[in-house]
């Protein structure tokens, strides 16, 4: 490999990656708070690719508004998921919510195959792509709007769990659940929230990835989910920046294993090095140790 | 002069940038009560989980009977002869009482999951001691009457006693009890501390952390005083009564 | 996997059965990892691979006999749960769980990858000698040595890891090597259970062994009670069978399975059965289980 394919690879790899990180942090902030591994967070990112779908070839729709749709659609989806699905779950223990993500999960899939079958369908086109080259690399008009699309919305996340009121008692519930709600956080309110957020970003992912994929399937949430819940493991469960660091380090590790020869083993590379990186760090790169106290 | 069971030479351990044990040495005389007193925060029980293997120390060394004890696991260390209790209760609160203190049996007993599938005699003829010795135990404790009940229903006095009987069924020569007279009402203490002169007197030594200086001054052969991780002071219980570097660090602590 | 059942019409039912049974065998191997032991096993299915292409390589390429073919896939599987174990059981909670997970996608790549397992088009001809007189043997053999694990030195001390870690460790039990030996003995039940589902379905691929099987497996015994064998025993045979009790809603079938999961959850956060122990049914003093605070399981 060349240093120019290199490169073009690293791009296309934080290009992915980006799209993982996005879905990677509805993992990491729900675990964060309720410690549950919500496995229909996949889900959420396959109806939201759908529901972009939806507003471009029936509502005639341009691409960021279709997006925003998406985004909303699966902010509803996600907190009323969590009220149903989780909350009555949360004093009992630490399996129940996760059968139960599981089964919403198998409702939200075979729902999907159920509306529009189980074969792929095209995302339509709605912007004209291009290809533009910058020094030796190769970057599309799709690609550019991903990149600045995450960015923007990894920006604005952290900008509301640094200075806005509700993102601060995300952290704080993060950080110690039983004092934040002793300090009279409402955490119900903070859980909703967190699911909100987590979805809609999951949604925009969806979106993202259906377009540069140029296909979407009720099974994508299935190994994406998946993907990018090692991202947030490999960052550290429960970090922010842990997320979108797995995720883009994910990203560029499994489109450099392909293109180094492993495409037949590119969906063991994800977790080969998630295994690795749990040996020699239990709790992911960016996480903090756990202190066994007696 | 009896013999040293237990002696710490200047142990440290250190989490961070707290020192939580700091230069600490001791000596234990077997077939003593000995307890550790000091204000919250002190390090006592990181002391007792230094002696029984659950941290490492930063540096120093524990021997136990003459023997190196740190850096073995403390399973190893149980089986040596040392058991303890916990300061927050750490039962098995889904098994029932007796089966708590049957894993209290576990290292001096050696059917693997072969012989429980096979059940020869032998297997039978060490069930059968196991619950015995159990029930002796439990019996010890005044808890044999609830030994069918599961621990997590067994009210907060006699969750502590449990931890006593689970911790004497692993037949150890030292028992470490971390605030065994805890959430305890007077006459509850009066008990606890007739059965842990009985223990002595079954030729076990006892160390004990209390934080009711009455049950202390009362049981106690010799007493050590921990404040901020340093021993400021050890003697006779008339001797820290006395002492005024006691007094000060108590009372320093009560003022704020 | 829907559709699988619906492929062999005839004999319809003691196919059905013979599943369950297999499938027991299965659960019952993970309940004694995860119900009893209390160490989250996400990769379940991984296992049951691994023991149904041992045995049915061993039974196609080299004739071996039935039993023998079995055997060496359980054992096989045991082995390789020794070695992810090893590394990996010091990892505590989820974390295992999560790392288990990961082995399990590897396994499946690697069987898709491998030339004598016939990769993504699988491996076909494998003769059909699981017959259901042969499974309800095994799942009595299985039963019975759970049931005697369960009232043993080696049983309690699994359970005790369960409850409390620390103080289990602090009353003398190895908790290494006991978690190990847990995970031998249930990974060694997922080979045997992968060996007969080899030797009854034919064919194997490994998409048929993906994580949505090992939290399939997962899903039986949470839903049963974890580390209650009557549990397990119900758990397993009302979602192998619900599927077909379901059939008449033809295609919203997954979709109600999937609801129903999510209701039965609610309404039974503990399982059917959680809690019960047949040595404890059969006992003639009963223990009160007065008993709200749901601690069990892995924490
Ligand atoms: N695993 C750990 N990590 C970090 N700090 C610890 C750990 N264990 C104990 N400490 C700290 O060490 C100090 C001593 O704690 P320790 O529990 O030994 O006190 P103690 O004397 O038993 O107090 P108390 O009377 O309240 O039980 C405390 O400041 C505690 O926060
Ligand atoms: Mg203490």
């Amino acid at each position: 490999m060349d240093a120019s394919m290199l490169s073009q690879q690293i791009l296309n790899g934080i290009t992915l990656g980006a799209t993982y990180a996005l879905i990677a942090l509805g993992y990491t902030m729900v675990y964060g708070i309720i410690q549950l591994i919500n496995f229909a967070h996949g889900e959420i990112y396959m109806v939201g690719a759908f529901v972009g779908v939806l507003m471009v070839t029936v509502f005639q729709q341009g691409l960021l508004f279709s997006l925003a749709a998406a985004m909303l659609a699966c902010m509803v989806m996600g907190v009323t998921i969590e009220r149903i699905a989780y909350r009555p779950l949360r004093r009992s223990t630490r399996l129940a919510p996760l059968i139960s993500a599981i089964g919403v999960s198998i409702f939200l899939q075979t729902l999907m195959t159920k509306i529009k079958g189980p074969q792929p369908v095209a995302f339509p086109q709605v912007i004209n792509d291009a290809l533009y080259k910058i020094g030796p690399v190769e970057i599309s008009k799709v690609q550019i709007l991903i990149l600045i699309v995450a960015s923007l919305l990894m920006a604005t996340l952290h900008f509301i769990v640094k200075y806005v009121k509700i993102g601060k008692a995300m952290r704080a519930a993060s950080e110690d659940y039983d004092t934040a709600a002793l300090m009279g956080i409402n955490v119900n309110r903070v859980i909703s929230f967190t699911f909100a957020i987590g979805s809609a970003l999951a949604a925009a992912g969806g979106v993202l990835v259906g377009l540069y994929f140029n296909s979407v399937s009720p099974f994508m949430g299935v190994s994406a989910g998946l993907k990018a819940f090692c991202a947030a493991v490999l960052g550290g469960i429960g970090s922010i920046p842990g997320a979108m660091l797995g995720g883009i380090f994910l990203g560029v590790a499994e489109t450099l294993g392909i293109a180094g020869g492993f495409d037949m083993y590119k969906d063991a590379i994800a977790f080969t090095l998630l295994i690795i990186v749990l040996l020699f760090r239990p709790t992911g790169l960016l996480g903090r140790p756990i202190q066994r106290k007696v | 002069m009896s013999k040293t069971i237990l002696e710490l030479d200047n142990v440290t351990i250190r989490f961070g940038g707290l020192t939580a044990v700091d230069s600490v040495d001791m000596k234990v005389e077997e077939g003593t009560i000995r307890a550790l007193i000091g204000p919250n925060g002190a390090g006592k029980s990181t002391i007792f989980n230094l002696i029984t293997g659950i941290y490492p120390p930063t540096s120093g060394e524990i021997r136990f009977l003459g023997n190196r004890v740190n850096g073995l696991k403390p399973h190893v260390i149980t089986e040596m002869g040392i058991a303890r209790t916990f300061q927050n209760i750490r039962l098995f609160g889904e098994m029932t009482v007796l089966d708590n203190v049957k894993i209290g049996m576990h290292c001096r007993t050696c059917t693997g999951f072969l012989g429980a599938l096979i059940r020869s005699p032998k297997v039978k003829a060490e069930e059968r001691s196991i619950a015995e010795a159990s029930m002796e135990a439990l019996q010890l404790m005044e808890l044999d009457h609830k030994a069918d009940e599961l621990a997590m229903n067994l009210p907060y006095g006699e969750q502590r006693r449990l931890e006593i009987a689970r911790a004497l069924a692993s037949r150890p020569r030292l028992i470490l009890l971390d605030e065994p007279a805890a959430g305890m009402n007077p006459q509850e203490k009066q008990t606890l501390m007739s059965m842990i002169r009985k223990i002595q007197t079954m030729g076990l030594t006892i160390f004990l952390v209390e934080h009711d200086m009455k049950f202390v001054m009362n049981l106690s052969d010799r007493i050590a005083v921990l404040d901020y991780g340093r021993k400021i002071a050890a003697g006779s219980p008339v001797e820290i009564q006395r002492n005024p570097a006691v007094i000060a660090a108590y009372l320093g602590k009560e003022v704020v | 996997m829907d559709s699988f059942f619906s492929m062999f019409l005839n004999d319809y039912y003691i196919q059905v059965l013979t599943m369950l049974g297999i499938y027991l065998i299965g659960a019952l191997g993970l309940n004694l990892i995860t119900g009893v032991t209390g160490q989250l096993s996400f990769g379940h299915a991984a296992f049951l691979s691994i023991g149904a292409y041992t045995s049915a390589i061993l039974s196609i390429k080299l004739q071996m006999p039935f039993a023998l073919a079995i055997l060496a896939g359980g054992l096989m599987a045991g082995l390789w749960g020794v070695l992810l174990g090893y590394p990996t059981l010091r990892l505590t909670g989820d974390y295992l769980g999560i790392a288990t997970l990961g082995f399990g996608e590897i396994v499946r790549v690697v069987f898709l990858n491998m030339t004598i397992t016939g990769g993504a088009l699988g491996l076909a001809g494998i003769p059909r000698s699981a017959t259901l007189t042969v499974v309800l043997f095994i799942v009595i053999l299985t039963v019975w040595a759970m049931v005697r694990l369960e009232n043993s030195r080696f049983g309690r001390s699994l359970v005790a890891i369960r409850e409390d870690e620390i103080a289990a460790e602090a009353m003398g039990v190895n908790i290494t090597t006991t978690k190990i030996t847990a995970f031998a003995i249930g990974t060694f039940l997922a080979g045997i259970s992968g060996g007969l589902y080899a030797h009854l379905i034919q064919y194997l691929n490994p998409s048929d062994f993906g994580f949505i099987k090992s939290f399939e497996f997962l899903t039986f015994i949470v839903l049963g009670g974890l580390g209650s064998i009557p549990g397990v025993i119900l758990g397993t045979s009302v979602l192998t069978l619900a599927p077909e009790f379901l059939r008449f809603i033809a295609d919203y079938r997954m979709m109600v399975y999937g609801l129903l999961m999510v209701f039965m959850m609610i309404v039974r956060p503990r399982g059917l059965l959680g809690g019960v122990q047949l040595s404890r049914i059969f006992s003639k003093k009963k223990a009160q289980q007065t008993g709200t605070s749901a601690s069990g399981g892995a924490n």
